[in-house]
Parts: structure tokens; C-alpha cells; sequence
């Protein structure tokens, strides 16, 4: 049996397609509970997020399968894969594997080494698992992309540095305030970037949060909303002598706060620093105001050279990230080669051992009662010598990865073993 | 025990530079093994100058403070227990190349220059007079320590301020903690200069007869003092900001410096160093 991945991303498929082959958890289980009926693949899971579609299953006829699968997207969301041939893509076997494992350390990922997807593969891991679609192979291959995952998270800085404007806004706050739980922020403008960033302060721990808007009654429902107080534009000044932190995203076409005014401001302020994120276009505070002691001001400028900074550290990171997942893989196709070492052998020994009894059978007549026995002894003793190097050999070979895995299939073809039921992937060896 | 003295002089600035480049590993290069290394090595170069130290006391009879080269050895081993204390604290070691690299620098200039004196003069084995160079050793090592977080403090400030995201950036802690460093440091050395000043200005009462003096180095001393003081208070009574007071702190130990240096060499004074 050998893995395949049938999916679309976020490089090869638009927004539009992506939405329509989202599955929900519940879609999710009714198409694993029938694959399993159908057993058209072996083992299968499905992942499925906002920038990606992928199944993933073992079958004896990845032509068969893939085709399965593409059928069922079609069926079930009516999206016609084969006008568009170029929004799906396949990959069989060792291929599809390193996919899996690239997608769950982040390196697949739109954002690269975003954190999520390492949580939604587990998700996707458990769903399969409660269905039963998920048999040994499949299972070692999720705790490897797993582990992979958080190998990468742990050991390099693939997922390190903010890369949104709200991350970038509170890693700046963390440079300046030790704390966040003792600070309060003043959200001006309830525009969707300044809410996202407001919301993003309070996850890390921001004390308190005031919003001032031009309509109050918009103020007031995010303040009920985020457990924060409301505040008229009329009186932003009073809060600015007071908070720690300001986003800062109104409509205003002029700058909002003058150099003068905030300078009156940091006179009442005994030197605390204030950090201002103003992501207001126009700006809503006099650049020059940045100029001022106490006074840390950033605009979008200056988020996006953070992002930009942090995002090159990230690249920089891959090459770890994909040695990471290479040993990880290897670890892998080793442990499933291994998995094709003892069948290997039996079926070996049974073969040598046939051919031994009806040579045995066919001479035997020819010897004596006396040296029958001598001559069981001999052929027995001949098919060990014989045997004994070459399971030794198949069980080196079977821990040498995907190169032994095929070595083991010439061992097959030379001797003319049958497979049959011993299929490894079939589940009648140590269970997980 | 002379052997064992000479070998360390040489074995002491030799650990610190190999401390001083496992921190600039970590600084520069997120280097895994220095930085399983390098608080370690900074731990056995302590050890091992605490046993220096130890050693010289008993040789001499006396605490190793008679000279300035024997003063800045007990300056670099005191700038190392504080300085361990706050990566104990704060779990960052990102700071330890700027820290170590200063103490590096006062050991080195320490072991070379370092002489045994001819006569010892009566005065250094009084308990006051050892009670008074001790305090001010400890507050010269605090005030160190405050300017050098004071510069740290500084260097990040303007990286923000001006949107630099490099190094600095990266790899030094918030400026909160900096600023806390700088005033806790400045205070406590602002408070061990104190106390010997008033030690200095007993003995002097009690051995020259004398009340105060604008001698240079007491003069500069006291500079020194004054700038401290105001670091101390700056932000409770006149609204200092932090970036204020980490330029006075810097300005506090450049007066010091100056004293232990050039007033040394372009003045005469009654006192014996700084």
C-alpha cells in the first residue's frame, strides 16, 4: 500500500475555490466514516483550514484513489477539478509524507511558520482517529509531522518575530513595558485594524482598555464587548495623560494630536513613556511628536519594516526547519520499511524450506533408511547457512529507509515470493 | 603561595576573556552551546577570584585594596556578584557581553599592572580605613554596573525611537527592565559612596586632624556623588525620565573614570587613589 495527498492551497487554488472546499468537522467525519465502508483507501485523513484542502490516505491503487477523492470533492462541493486542473494537486508515497510534514512545522504555510497548523493538524489527527479511518501507518505519520512540528517551534526561530500589525504592535509594547498586565491601552478610532490590535494587546495581558470613538455609541459596544471602558473623542486627552499604550486608527483627515498638545500631555505624565501605534492613514499624531522624550511613536511605515525584518529572520530559519523534517521523515520511512523485514524473512525461509522438502522428497528414495536423516540434517543445515546472512541483511536493509524498503521489494522479486496477507500496512503487526 | 598568587593573576583575565567571548557567541549568534556555557564559566572565574582575593588578604594581612590595580580587582570580582545576582534574576543573558567585557577589561588592567608593596603603610590595616575603601569599591561597581545598563538603556531607546529592528533590538531585554537596572544600581552605589564619604571624611578627622578639603579627587569624588544622588531622586522629585537618568549615570561614572585616571596621574592629592 503507499500514501497519497490530494489537495488544493493556498499557492495553487483562489480564495474563492478554497472556500467552497472548506469541510466542516462534521462533513469532515461522514466522508471518513464512508471511506472507511468503501475501501477504496486503506487509512485516510482530512485537513482542512482556511488556506487548505488536503486528503490524505493509503491505498493499493493511488490512481484509483486519487480519483476517488477528486470525485468526492466534486460531488460534495460541486467544484469541477477537472476545467481547473492546475487548483489540485497529487503526491504519492515519500512525497506526500514530506508534505504533510512540511505543512505541520509551518514551512507550506501562507504566513511561513505560523503556529496554527500545528493545532489544526492535531485536530484533524483526532477527528480521524474517533471515525477509525486512522490505522497504523497514517497514525505514525501524523505523530512525526507532530513531532516535527514542534521540533521546529522548539529548536529554530521559523515561527519567532511578529509578521502582523497587531503582533508587530505588541512585540514593540513588550520591548518597552516589562509588564503588560499593569498597563492600560487607549484604543482611538474602533476601526477593524485597531480593534485587532486592541484585542491582541488584551491577549497579552494588557491591564485595561479604553475606547474613544466619534460615535459613542460604537465605543460603548466594544467597551461592553472587550470589558473596557468608553470614552467621547472630546475628552482622548485626558486618557492620554493616563494610559501606557495608544492605537490609534481614526478617519481623521488631520492629525488629531499636535506636538504642542502632547506636550502639554507629557507634562502631566512624570516621565512615564507612552508608546503610540498609529496606524491611521492619514496619520492621526504629528510625526514630530516622535521626536519627544517619553514619547515612542510608531506608524504603519515602521510596522511593516518590523514584519519585513522578522519575516527574513524566518527565511533564514528554513534550512533548519527542513533538516528538521528530513529526520523526521527518515525516521519514518525507516519504521515503515522496518514493518516489511519480518514477512520478508518468513516468506523467504518458507520458500528455501519448500524447495528443500520436495528436493529432499524427489532424492530421498535414493538413500538409505539409515541416511535419511543425515540427509534432512545436511539440507536443513545448508538452507540456515544460506538463510542466515540474508536476514541479516533484510533486517539492515529494513532500518535504511525508503532505498531498503525497495532492496526488500528485490528480495521479493528475485525469489519470487508472494505478498499477500502480509501487508504490512494491512495493521497485523504491533499496534500503536 | 607567591606561585599560586602569580598563576591566578595570569588564570583569572584568561577566564574572563573566554566568558567575555561564550557572551559575545550568545549575543551575536544565539549560539547553543555558549549558552549552556557561559554562566558557568563566569561562575568558576568567580570562584576562582574569590579564592585570588582571599589568597591576597592573607598574604598582605590586609584586604587587597592598597593599591588602585589591587582596587580594580576587587571592583571586577564585585561588578561579577551583582552582576550574577541579575542573571539569576531577570534569566537573561543577552547583557552578560557588555557586562563581562567590563569586567574583563578592570581584571586585565588589574593583573598586569598589579605590584606587591615594599612597606605597608600602618593606616591600610585600620579596620575604618578597610571598612571605608571597601564601601566606596562596591559603590564604584554598582555605579558601573548602573552606567553600563544606563548605555544598554540608551542604545535600545534610539533603536525604537528610530525604528531600527537589528541586534539590539533582538537580543536586549525591555526597556522597563534596563531602566529599573540603572536606577537600582545608581542608588545603591549612590548609597555605598555615601557611606564612604562619611568613613573618609571620620579618618581623615581622626588621622590628619582635618575637616573637609577641596582636594581634586574629593572634589571630583564628591561630583560624582552629587550626579548619583540626582539619578537616585531625579525621577521621584523633578520628573527625570529614564533616558535622563541613564545619561547621568553615564556622566557619574565618566567623572569616576576620570578620577581614578587622570586625576591620578595629572594631580597631586593626599589621598592614596580616587
Amino acid at each position: 500500500m503507499s500514501l497519497l495527498v490530494v489537495g488544493m492551497n493556498h499557492r495553487t487554488a483562489p480564495l474563492e475555490v478554497r472556500e467552497r472546499v472548506a469541510f466542516s468537522d462534521l462533513e469532515v467525519r461522514e466522508i471518513l466514516s464512508r471511506a472507511c465502508t468503501e475501501e477504496t483507501l486503506g487509512e485516510m485523513f482530512l485537513l482542512s483550514t482556511c488556506n487548505r484542502t488536503e486528503f490524505y490516505g493509503l491505498s493499493n491503487d493511488n490512481g484509483v484513489a486519487e480519483m476517488y477523492i477528486r470525485n468526492l470533492i466534486a460531488q460534495q462541493k460541486q467544484v469541477d477539478l477537472a476545467a481547473h486542473p492546475g487548483y489540485a494537486y497529487t503526491l504519492s508515497d515519500v512525497e506526500s509524507a514530506r508534505h504533510l510534514l512540511r505543512v505541520a512545522t509551518g514551512l507550506d504555510s501562507m504566513l511561513l511558520g505560523e503556529p496554527q497548523i500545528l493545532g489544526q493538524v492535531k485536530q484533524a489527527h483526532q477527528l480521524s482517529l474517533e471515525v477509525g479511518a486512522c490505522g497504523l501507518i497514517l497514525n505514525r505519520l501524523l505523530h512525526a509531522a507532530v513531532s516535527a512540528g514542534k521540533k521546529v517551534r522548539t529548536e529554530t526561530r521559523l515561527g519567532g518575530g511578529a509578521v502582523s500589525v497587531a503582533s508587530a504592535a505588541a512585540e514593540l509594547a513588550g520591548k518597552i513595558f516589562e509588564d503588560l498586565s499593569t498597563r492600560a491601552v487607549l484604543l482611538i478610532g474602533a476601526g477593524e485594524m485597531g480593534e485587532l490590535t486592541a484585542r491582541h494587546m488584551l491577549e497579552k495581558g494588557a491591564a485595561h482598555l479604553t475606547i474613544a470613538n466619534r460615535t459613542f455609541s460604537k465605543a460603548q459596544e466594544l467597551a461592553v464587548e472587550l470589558n473596557g471602558n468608553a470614552l467621547p473623542l472630546d475628552r482622548v486627552e485626558e486618557a492620554l495623560a493616563r494610559v501606557d499604550i495608544v492605537i490609534s486608527s481614526t478617519g481623521s483627515p488631520q492629525p488629531i494630536v499636535s506636538e504642542a498638545r502632547m506636550k502639554a500631555i507629557l507634562s502631566k505624565r512624570s516621565g512615564r513613556p507612552i508608546y503610540i501605534i498609529d496606524i491611521a492613514v492619514p496619520r492621526d499624531f504629528d510625526p514630530l511628536i516622535g521626536r519627544l522624550d517619553g514619547v515612542f511613536l510608531h506608524n504603519l511605515d515602521a510596522m511593516n519594516l518590523l514584519m519585513e525584518k522578522n519575516l527574513e529572520e524566518r527565511r533564514a530559519e528554513i534550512p533548519k526547519a527542513e533538516v528538521i523534517v528530513e529526520q523526521e521523515l527518515e525516521a519514518f520511512l525507516s519504521w515503515r520499511a522496518s514493518l516489511a523485514a519480518t514477512p520478508a524473512i518468513k516468506h523467504l525461509r518458507e520458500r528455501l524450506e519448500k524447495i528443500r522438502r520436495q528436493e529432499v522428497a524427489r532424492y530421498g528414495s535414493r538413500f538409505c533408511p539409515e541416511d535419511r536423516e543425515e540427509l534432512e540434517r545436511l539440507t536443513e543445515g545448508l538452507m540456515k547457512k544460506i538463510l542466515h546472512p540474508a536476514m541479516v541483511q533484510i533486517r539492515n536493509w529494513s532500518g535504511s529507509g525508503h532505498l531498503g524498503s525497495l532492496r526488500i521489494d528485490t528480495i521479493y522479486e528475485l525469489f519470487e515470493l508472494a505478498r499477500g496477507e502480509k501487508d504490512p500496512s494491512q495493521g497485523d503487526e504491533e499496534q500503536e | 603561595m607567591d606561585i599560586l598568587i602569580n598563576t591566578l593573576n595570569i588564570v583569572l583575565p584568561t577566564l574572563y576573556a573566554l566568558a567575555w567571548a561564550d557572551y559575545a557567541l550568545l549575543f551575536f549568534r544565539n549560539d547553543g552551546f555558549a549558552e549552556k556555557t557561559a554562566s558557568w564559566l563566569l561562575y568558576g572565574a568567580g570562584t576562582l577570584h574569590g579564592v585570588a582575593l582571599l589568597l591576597l588578604s592573607i598574604q598582605l594581612g590586609l584586604f587587597p585594596v592598597a593599591t588602585v590595580f589591587e582596587a580594580f580587582s576587587v571592583v571586577a570580582f564585585s561588578i561579577l556578584v551583582v552582576y550574577l545576582l541579575i542573571e539569576w534574576q531577570i534569566g537573561v543573558r543577552t547583557t552578560g557581553f557588555f557586562i563581562v567585557g567590563v569586567i574583563f577589561a578592570f581584571q586585565l588592567v588589574s593583573s598586569a599592572f598589579m605590584t606587591r608593596p615594599t612597606e605597608v603603610n600602618p593606616l591600610l590595616t585600620d579596620p575604618s580605613f578597610v571598612l571605608h575603601v571597601s564601601t566606596a569599591v562596591l559603590g564604584y561597581a554598582a555605579m558601573a554596573i548602573s552606567a553600563i545598563y544606563g548605555m544598554l538603556y540608551l542604545m535600545l531607546f534610539y533603536d525604537i525611537k528610530q525604528h531600527r529592528f537589528g541586534l539590539i533590538y533582538k537580543q536586549l531585554p525591555s526597556l522597563e527592565v534596563m531602566a529599573n537596572f540603572t536606577q537600582g544600581a545608581a542608588t545603591l552605589g549612590f548609597a555605598f559612596l555615601s557611606l564612604a564619604m562619611v568613613l573618609g571624611l571620620a579618618l581623615m578627622a581622626k588621622v590628619y586632624g582635618a575637616q573637609w578639603q577641596w582636594d581634586p579627587k574629593l572634589t571630583i569624588t564628591f561630583l560624582a556623588w552629587l550626579i548619583y544622588g540626582a539619578c537616585t531622586v531625579g525621577r521621584k522629585l523633578w520628573g527625570w525620565s529614564p533616558r535622563r537618568v541613564a545619561f547621568a549615570s553615564l556622566a557619574g561614572f565618566a567623572v569616576i573614570l576620570f578620577s581614578f585616571v587622570v586625576v591620578n596621574l595629572l594631580f597631586t592629592s593626599f589621598h592614596g587613589f580616587v
